[in-house]
């Protein structure tokens, strides 16, 4: 076993998963979690193509790209948290050895998904996230793993094997999220498929290790074999990668991921990985890189899927009303999120938000948003409401799709506007004395007051108030469908400038500290009468 | 500190001989309320106190006759202050930090074991007891006190509730059940639904369903079953600002009456705080307060306030 690569990737996988179970900046700079999915160059490919901007941590990319150019795909072998996942599964689903190591064309598929991504986000479709490793193996840690793990701790203390006060320290209640099944399969599968090949998703799909093996074609530290080698070819029967020709004094460097498993097989100590110098031979094997016609052919693919992938019915439609998109009622997005269009060029579903997000009120939308925003956050308030003093969605945004703002500016950023259901409503239906969502509205915003006619107070939503937060649909006791809900009307998206501002313009009145002047009746000074005392009082 | 006993109704300070006739004037007038039993050892039922939240909050409690009345060697003692909101103290909708920490100091310094300071808050359990200052107060006894905000079903137990007319049983606090003294914290201010909200309502954070009260029963009587229950040894009502309108969530208008209240019997604080504060600008008398009224009724306590006695103080 190579000690030094496997140590390695144990460290990083574990300064991964820690990053994101604190999700919050430990250090300044590379160990930001944001910055950690920023160093994806497939995510940051198809977020920059299909956004038409420069993000964030470009430097950092281009400095691994530097590294990659000299050291080979070490990143791949050594550091990514997928390719990490996939080699600790490897030993549980290995099948038959296979009969062609190199796994014939199929390397070649992954310069094609790249293509693909590229081409789609030309378009304006930003697919980068079914491919981009990182925020892949984000995603398998956020939606799968660690749901998983929450749940068997909280099912021990449940089950009353921890003790009443470990259990309170180690409860930790387990985060939902819609769709988890979907996600269980998908990385099941991508993981499984090592049955067949070890590495499967790195050797033959991986866009960024396409990149990476386009940047690694002729690396600077690279694999040379000395005349001792004896044509065994143990060292081609064994390569993880398939990296090594027929003749195994050959390599293919940009399939190489410098795991130097070659280097402690060979029997006669033959291979090394040295440092040589642009000028020495690079006895190549032949390349795998995707012919014309199949370049061809993922470009009108793309072409296609990008059109599709803008047709469907609950995304935004293409119909304009006063400089506005039309959204669908159920589609809150985060407070700050840029325009529709913007945020989902922008958003690389790395699933930071859904991780940091205190109420689980972010969730990865499935059909909420159509094909093209798939996987994207919504804000669904039944499962937590927005709190007021919160902001950490937008400040672990590695891509900008949601705006870092200040804890003033973002109770400003309307998220929706929450609407009663009277027919539903305890109150208005039922005469019930139901307050709860006034009681929950952090803002003020739902009033209550007698109705002529009514024997209890009843809800009503004001609108200049409300920043569609859902506490209130969160905390209504209705079963089923809330009888005050949130939707999207009335939300605001700005690309630039102050939410607040553009919130009084449009007459808004959004603050949790209290008013001066409340219209409420105060008229005298005795409580004789009932019919006019304050809420509540009876 | 200035000592000056009279009674609610009453005006002036008050001699022995005014207090002993007026004492036996209320007893008759209570009729089956022994009143004599409390003025026999110098206890009235009512401790009010003025001043800054922490000294007011103990000296309220000494005319109550001191927290070695309620908390004994060894006990553990449960602490029910309002932390529902992420709010600071300034906006009214949560008990004083001071408040809390002038009670859980004393419990210690009477012999408690532990104390728990907790509430089932309505909002995010952290940002709660972060921004209600009350999650902080922990830090100056040594692990000795225990801030918590459990919302997790496993943290509670379903309990009967022999006396409960409409409400049977309830899924309740571990801790609360447990306690050999049970101190109920509230802050003062308006509810919606129930007129005010004080120790009385606020035995529902002691449990796990609050949903059920507002749609399966009639608030105010589920909130007097529960009270059955779970009823204060010690209720300190904090009237160091109070939320006298557009509670319990506020934002509303608050005001300062900077006063603590202290009692045995969570009824008559309750009825004494809503006497003693202007909700939406007016008075309104306890009886208006259905839960109030329905606790009278029942004989859970008393707010006929003109026939208790009441110990002021300037801490």
């Amino acid at each position: 076993m190579n000690w030094f690569q496997r140590s390695l990737q144990a460290l990083c996988l574990a300064l991964f998963v820690l990053l994101l179970l604190a999700a919050t900046p430990i250090l300044t700079g590379f160990l930001d979690p944001a910055r950690v999915f920023a160093l994806d160059p497939a995510a940051y490919l198809g977020a920059a193509l299909s956004g038409r901007v420069l993000l964030p941590g470009l430097g950092a990319l281009l400095f691994l790209l530097l590294l990659t150019w000299l050291l080979g795909r070490f990143f791949c072998g050594h550091v990514c948290p997928l390719g990490t996942s996939c080699d600790a599964v490897r030993p549980l689903v290995a099948g038959k050895a296979a009969s062609e190591p190199s796994g014939g064309r199929w390397p070649a598929a992954k310069y094609l998904v790249l293509l693909f991504i590229a081409a789609a986000s030309l378009l304006g479709l930003n697919l980068a996230y079914w491919g981009a490793p990182l925020t892949l193996a984000g995603r398998l840690f956020i939606l799968v793993l660690g749901p998983a793990g929450e749940f068997l701790l909280s099912g021990l203390s449940g089950a009353g094997l921890l003790s009443d006060r470990a259990a309170s320290a180690a409860w930790l209640p387990p985060d939902r999220y819609l769709g988890a099944w979907f996600f269980l399969v998908f990385f099941a599968s991508l993981l499984l498929l090592q049955h067949f090949r070890p590495r499967f998703w790195c050797r033959f799909l991986c866009p960024a290790g396409a990149v990476f093996a386009l940047t690694a074609r002729r690396p600077f530290f690279r694999r040379t074999v000395s005349d001792a080698c004896t044509d065994c070819g143990l060292c081609r029967k064994r390569c993880p990668m398939g990296a090594i020709g027929s003749d195994p004094r050959h390599t293919r460097y940009e399939e190489c991921i410098v795991c130097q498993r070659c280097v402690r097989l060979c029997p006669e100590g033959a291979i090394a990985f040295l440092g040589l110098g642009l000028r020495e031979k690079f006895p190549e094997a032949e390349p795998f890189l995707p012919g014309r016609r199949a370049a061809l052919q993922t470009l009108t693919a793309a072409a296609a899927v990008a059109f599709v992938g803008r047709t469907g019915l609950l995304e935004a439609w293409s119909r304009q009303e006063a400089g506005q998109r039309i959204l669908a009622g159920e589609l809150i997005r985060p407070p700050g999120a840029l325009p529709e269009d913007d945020f989902l060029n922008r958003c690389i579903r790395c699933g930071l938000c859904l991780r940091i997000c205190p109420t689980d009120m972010l969730q990865p939308a499935m059909g909420h948003s159509g094909w093209s925003g798939f996987q994207t956050p919504v804000a669904v308030a039944r499962s937590g409401p927005c709190e007021p003093g919160c902001t950490l969605c937008g400040e672990v945004c590695p891509s900008r799709a949601i705006r870092a703002l200040p804890r003033e500016e973002k109770v400003w950023a309307k998220m929706g506007t929450a609407v009663v259901d009277r027919r539903k409503c305890l109150a208005w239906e039922w005469g019930e004395r139901c307050l709860v969502c006034d009681e929950a509205c952090p803002y003020g915003a739902v009033d209550l007051s007698r109705e002529p006619g009514m024997q209890v107070s009843v809800p009503h939503v004001r609108e200049d108030r409300c920043t569609g937060c859902g506490a209130c649909e969160f905390a209504c006791p209705v079963v089923d469908r809330p009888a005050i809900a949130v939707s999207s009307m009335a939300e605001m998206r700005l690309a630039t400038g102050s939410y607040r501002e553009e919130s009084e313009r449009r007459g808004l009145d959004i603050t949790r500290k209290g008013r001066e002047s409340e219209e409420k009746p105060r008229r005298r000074d005795t409580a004789d009468d009932d019919s006019d005392l304050p809420p509540g009082f009876q | 500190m200035k000592f000056a006993w009279n009674y609610i109704g009453g005006s002036g300070p008050l001699t022995r001989r005014s207090f002993l006739e007026a004492g036996l004037l209320g007893l008759s007038a209570a009729g089956l309320y022994p009143a004599l039993s409390l003025a026999e050892t110098g206890t009235p039922h009512l401790g009010l106190a003025r001043g800054d939240p922490g000294p007011a909050t103990e000296a309220a409690v000494q005319i109550m006759g001191g927290m070695g009345t309620y908390v004994g060697q060894g006990d553990n003692v449960l602490i029910k202050p309002n932390m529902s909101f992420s709010a600071g103290p300034e906006a009214g909708v949560t008990t004083h930090p001071d408040v809390v920490e002038a009670l859980a100091r004393m419990c210690l310094q009477c012999g408690a074991s532990r104390v728990y300071i907790m509430d089932h808050t309505l909002r995010d359990p952290s940002a709660c007891r972060k921004e209600s200052g009350i999650g902080d107060i922990a830090e100056g006894f040594q692990g000795r006190v225990e801030v918590q905000t459990p919302s997790s079903s496993h943290r509670f137990r379903t309990s009967d509730i022999p006396r409960g007319k409409q409400l049977g049983a309830s899924d309740m606090l571990k801790e609360a059940l447990e306690a050999d003294v049970l101190i109920a914290a509230p802050v003062a201010k308006h509810h919606g639904s129930t007129g005010v909200s004080l120790s009385m309502k606020g035995m529902m954070g002691l449990i796990l369903d609050r949903g059920a009260f507002h749609w399966q029963y009639d608030l105010n009587t589920a909130i007097v079953d529960l009270c059955t229950k779970l009823r204060a040894d010690l209720t300190v009502v904090d009237a160091s600002r109070a939320l006298t309108s557009d509670g319990p969530s506020g934002p509303g208008e608050v005001t300062r009456p900077k006063t603590v209240i202290a009692s045995r019997d969570m009824v008559a604080a309750d009825a004494k705080a809503v006497s003693l504060i202007r909700w939406y600008g007016r008075s309104i008398p306890p009886e208006k307060v259905g839960h109030i009224r329905e606790a009278h009724e029942r004989g859970l306590g008393r707010m006929d306030l003109e026939n208790l006695s009441t110990g002021t103080i300037e801490a």
